[in-house]
């Protein structure tokens, strides 16, 4: 990085200001970020001439920068809760790291459990539309996921370049649309970055840190003694073929040589596999990693054709002579740039300790899994300092996902208020996405109840806590408490025959097993029945269940198909879960049938009637995706 | 046989430390010992089908298979992560793993070339005898990869996954070894075991065996019952009398035993069950029968409807009327029973009500309905 440039850039504007790219009037919206004064649009046809006017302003609720897993979790989440949600994404794909364009596995934060709410319903729905893994079909996956969502709208290759401000609101997104020229001004009442680097927040003058924290500061003992400026770096990936013949390869003029015997000295770098690149082959920054992205770009090229080279051309890897490239990546996958910060900011001790915060409202569990700050260029040092610490799910708190200083302004992916050290573990995209079901949710109540997310958490984080919960997130050690649940409220719950767990089970709040306690009903076989008994009638017109997926299986995609056998995953919806199942209310003594679930995939299964007046509810589990028995973790009802 | 099991069981147990301060000692030496080849895909295995492997029975004086052994290897795959040796792991005639073996001059080692201690090879004892243990679901590629010393995909990039077992889950640095071990210990050779062990067994010793103290026994004589499809009036009055003292699991296995025998038998036994006290009892048996393959005799429906008003529980009352209307079953006496429960919990009336509602009714069983109406009417 020109440190002396970035010095020189700062004193002219505030720190956010002066990273603005593109455009310098950015702030002077009225003229537009592109100067038409001399374009002038000729068509022959009917000799029209012109100059164009690409300019729309859009009003919305709640708006989301970023299309990857996070963004994607948080504009579905707040578009479900009510409100009218746009999301931007500068790719012409959805999915961010996760893409076709990156291939970053959608991990899951720890081994022993998956996520479940918005990326569990992803995952699955994959192995329905896309059983032939593949990342392009995946990119398309994701596009229909959003966009049959009521209420919100999607604009891909669209990049929001700007903020203006109401004081210390942000009144306005300036975006700019890549592929249609056009400049977008789109009001919010809650914007939620989600988009890595954050340059809207940096423009909205949102405080934020990079680099390393230094080891005193909050008491990590895995960070540096002394604070740096260290990021953790960007990688491209690859996926290969077998041609079934020795095929010959021949490096690009810019491949740099690969050092094997400097990098084996490093336990981490091994070639023990030629199918989908290596994590290894990763570049950061001591300073500005964003300004130095596209000198950061050429570099993993050159370094990962020269890996390649060593391997195909070295006579060390036989394995690989029958095996061609048949994707590189172009865009590097991002870890690490501006972390913003929030009301709390969470450090390595508070996920090592499992620091229980009374504001939880997502989750995480991966280990401090810090890479070495320079990289491949730097072959001294291990690829990754892997520290253990991470015991068990910690907790995510609301406080960590907004900014402090910015009052409308949400973050959820790599940008949160952590640590450096604490990102180390938090980053994983399974766990970004529960932050985002998290701030669309609670951005959507934010505009309901027209306040702000610092007073949403200081008032209503139980009310938050509570329609997670209900929309099958998962919050460790924190079980669903809805006063308005009537299931809770039910004098009988009975299943028609109990092979495992209990039928009381469905109404004590958790809706998976935990390691003191299962917390699930399975009947013996299918065609079971579940039937809930008020003494006096109730007026019902939701019922909700919570069916199994196996959240302790994998369900991911890889570039490297060897894996779902080795993880033992199935590559289709989770034969466990309910497929079919009706709903009946018993009217006058007869059971009338008031809700179908059919072709159902999801874990949560949602039906909704028109409200009857009833003294039991009759749910028959009539079909799974192959599972021999109907087995069930939640059951609630609602007025 | 299994009498003598029970004391080896007991005395391995207890002889733990012994054997592993002995684990250089000399091997066991089978002297009437049988060879089995027995199929098995280790999921450590890189490829997809079973292999073939020798597994050793040990019979006992009375020439019944007593224990069983195989020879596998401490690390399946994966030679560059640690030392592989050779260990014996043993099971009892019914499939439990009971211990395992090193030979002489022979030590575990871990990932990073120190040996097991005393304890390690105690905590490796009790994670093989744990058929519950996080090794169950956790897969080859997450051991591997959360090896941090040689492995070599740690990031959440390549799909890789990090493991953090408990320390009492898992010996410190051994994940693999521990994962290939347990594996072999609580794998389908068990299944091979019982197989075998079952084939041994005439039905004699079967029923001898049910009268075992130790639940696991009593169910693999049930199991073997049934594969045999044996069905004596002596072991029904066994097997009955046992209910009523079984928990759970050995009820639902007793009910899956009668299902699959004479259909005669069955009803009679489902009788027998409501008639006692244990009300788990009494709901597993109406449970069963709700499910049963065969229409009920109407007999058997009117019998089991004098219970009803001694049933201690909704779901029981729910259970019985729900089979009576499935099975369309109509009779006096089982509509005289369902008006006594009128006046009974309101659960349980308002049931007895929605049944009566289309059943013919006499004057006094009519009055006591619509009575029964006129005071609940705001719970129906």
């Amino acid at each position: 990085m020109k440190r002396r440039d970035f010095f020189r850039k700062a004193t002219v504007g505030a720190v956010g200001a002066s990273l603005v790219p593109v455009v310098g009037n950015a702030a002077n919206h009225n003229q537009g970020v592109v100067d038409r004064e001399n374009d002038r649009w000729y068509q022959v046809a009917k000799g029209k001439m012109g100059t164009p006017d690409r300019q729309e302003t859009i009003d919305c609720d709640v708006l989301v920068l970023g299309g990857g897993m996070a963004g994607i979790s948080a504009a579905v989440s707040a578009a479900r809760n009510g409100a009218n949600t746009v999301l931007v994404q500068d790719r012409p794909v959805l999915g961010g790291n996760a893409s076709s364009e990156m291939r970053v596995t959608v991990n899951q934060g720890s081994h022993k459990e998956r996520e479940s709410g918005i990326v569990e319903e992803i995952l699955i729905e994959n192995w329905v539309y896309n059983p032939q893994d593949s990342y392009n079909v995946w990119d398309h996956v994701l596009y229909g996921y959003v966009t049959r969502e009521k209420n919100l709208r999607l604009m891909l290759n669209t990049q929001a370049i700007s903020a203006e401000m109401d004081g210390d609101k942000i009144k306005t997104a300036i975006c700019w649309g890549i592929t249609n020229e056009t400049e977008y001004k789109i009001n919010a009442k809650q914007f939620i970055d989600c988009s890595g680097d954050g340059l809207l927040a940096a423009t909205a003058g949102a405080e934020y840190r990079t680099g390393r924290e230094s080891r005193n500061e909050f008491g990590e003992d895995h960070a540096p003694e002394q604070a740096d400026g260290w990021t953790m770096g960007d990688c491209i990936m690859m996926v290969t073929k077998d041609m079934g013949k020795p095929v010959p390869f021949k490096a690009p003029h810019y491949a740099i040589p690969f050092d094997y015997e400097a990098a084996f000295k490093d336990k981490h770098r091994r070639i023990k596999q030629v199918k989908e690149g290596y994590w290894w082959v990763e570049v950061g920054d001591d300073f500005d990693i964003i300004a130095n992205r596209e000198n950061i770009r050429h570099k993993l090229m050159a370094y990962f054709y020269g890996v390649w080279d060593y391997i195909k051309n070295s006579g060390d890897h036989p394995e690989a002579d029958n095996i061609a490239l048949d994707w590189v990546g172009s865009i590097p996958g991002r870890r690490e740039s501006r972390r913003f910060m929030g009301d709390i900011l969470l450090n390595q001790v508070d996920l090592a300790n499992n620091k229980t915060f009374d504001d939880a409202v997502a989750f995480g569990g991966w280990s401090f899994d810090e890479h070495n700050p320079g990289g491949i260029e730097d072959l001294s040092q291990p690829a990754s300092y892997f520290h253990k610490g991470v015991k068990e799910l910690y907790q995510i708190p609301y406080g960590a996902l907004y900014s402090k200083n910015i009052q409308n302004l949400s973050f959820s992916g790599r940008n949160i208020s952590v640590t450096h050290m604490a990102l180390s573990s938090t980053r994983i995209i399974g766990t970004c996405s529960t932050m985002g079901q998290a701030t669309g949710t609670a951005a959507a109540m934010c505009v309901k109840k027209g306040i702000n997310p610092c007073e949403l958490r200081k008032k209503h984080i139980k009310e938050l806590q509570e329609q997670l919960l209900r929309d099958d997130a998962f919050i460790p050690r924190r079980p669903a408490l809805d006063k308005s649940d009537l299931a809770k409220k039910a004098d009988a719950i009975m299943g028609s025959s109990t092979i495992s767990g209990d039928a009381k089970n469905l109404v004590d709040g958790m809706s998976r097993d935990r390691a003191d306690k299962i917390h699930h009903w399975e009947a013996d076989g299918l065609n079971a029945e579940l039937q809930l008994e008020w003494k006096k009638p109730v007026s019902i017109s939701k019922v909700e269940l919570k069916g199994e997926t196996v959240v302790s299986r994998k369900m991911m995609m890889h570039k490297n198909p060897e894996k779902y056998t080795k993880q033992g995953q199935i590559n289709a919806v989770p034969p466990e879960l309910i497929k079919t199942a009706t709903v009946e209310a018993r009217i006058k003594g007869k059971w009338v049938e008031v809700a179908k679930i059919e072709d159902n995939i999801t874990r949560l299964m949602k039906t909704s009637f028109e409200q009857v007046k009833t003294t039991a509810v009759r749910i028959k589990l009539n079909e799974t995706w192959g599972y021999k028995n109907a087995k069930l973790y939640e059951v609630r009802c609602y007025s | 046989m299994f009498g003598k099991q029970l004391y080896i069981v007991w005395s391995i147990g207890l002889l733990i430390p012994i054997f592993l301060g002995m684990r250089a000692g000399t091997p066991l030496t089978p002297t009437n010992s049988v060879i089995h080849e027995v199929e098995y895909r280790h999921p450590g295995n890189k490829d997809d089908f079973y292999t073939s492997y020798t597994l050793h029975e040990l019979k006992g004086d009375d020439g019944m298979p007593e224990q069983f052994y195989i020879d596998v290897q401490s690390v399946i795959c994966l030679e560059d992560v640690c030392q592989v040796v050779p260990v014996r792991l043993y099971w009892n005639n019914i499939g439990e793993y009971k211990k395992y073996e090193l030979a002489e001059d022979i030590s575990l080692e871990k990932g990073d070339g120190e040996f097991f201690e005393e304890k390690d090879y105690l905590l490796l004892d009790k994670i093989l005898a744990d058929n519950n243990s996080p090794f169950k679901t956790v897969g080859i590629d997450e051991i591997i990869s959360s090896i941090p010393v040689h492995g070599e995909e740690v990031d959440g990039y390549s799909g890789a996954t990090t493991l953090n077992l408990h320390s009492s889950e898992s010996v410190e640095g051994a994940a693999l070894t521990c994962f290939t071990l347990w594996h072999w210990a609580n794998g389908s050779i068990q299944d091979s075991i019982r197989r075998i062990t079952g084939d041994a067994c005439n039905t004699q010793q079967l029923q001898e065996l049910f009268q075992h103290q130790e639940l696991a026994f009593r169910l693999f004589a049930l199991e073997q019952m049934g594969a045999k499809d044996y069905y004596s009036v002596e072991f029904y009055h066994q097997l009955l009398s046992h209910t009523t003292i079984a928990n759970s699991k050995e009820i639902k296995a007793s009910l899956n035993y009668l299902e699959q025998g004479p259909t005669e038998m069955y009803f009679k036994s489902i009788l027998e069950m409501v008639a006692q006290e244990n009300k788990e009892l009494r709901i597993c048996a109406l449970s069963s029968l709700s499910k049963y393959k065969t229409e009920v005799p109407l007999s058997t429906l009117i019998n089991l409807s004098e219970y009803l008003s001694n049933f201690s529980s909704y779901r029981e009352v729910n259970l019985l009327l729900s089979i009576i209307e499935e099975q369309k079953a109509s009779s006096v006496q089982i509509t005289e029973e369902a008006i006594k429960l009128l006046t009974k919990d309101i659960l349980v009336a308002r049931r007895a009500y929605w049944f009566l509602e289309d059943k013919s009714l006499t004057p006094s069983q009519y009055k006591v309905y619509k009575r029964f109406y006129k005071k609940n009417k705001e719970y129906l």
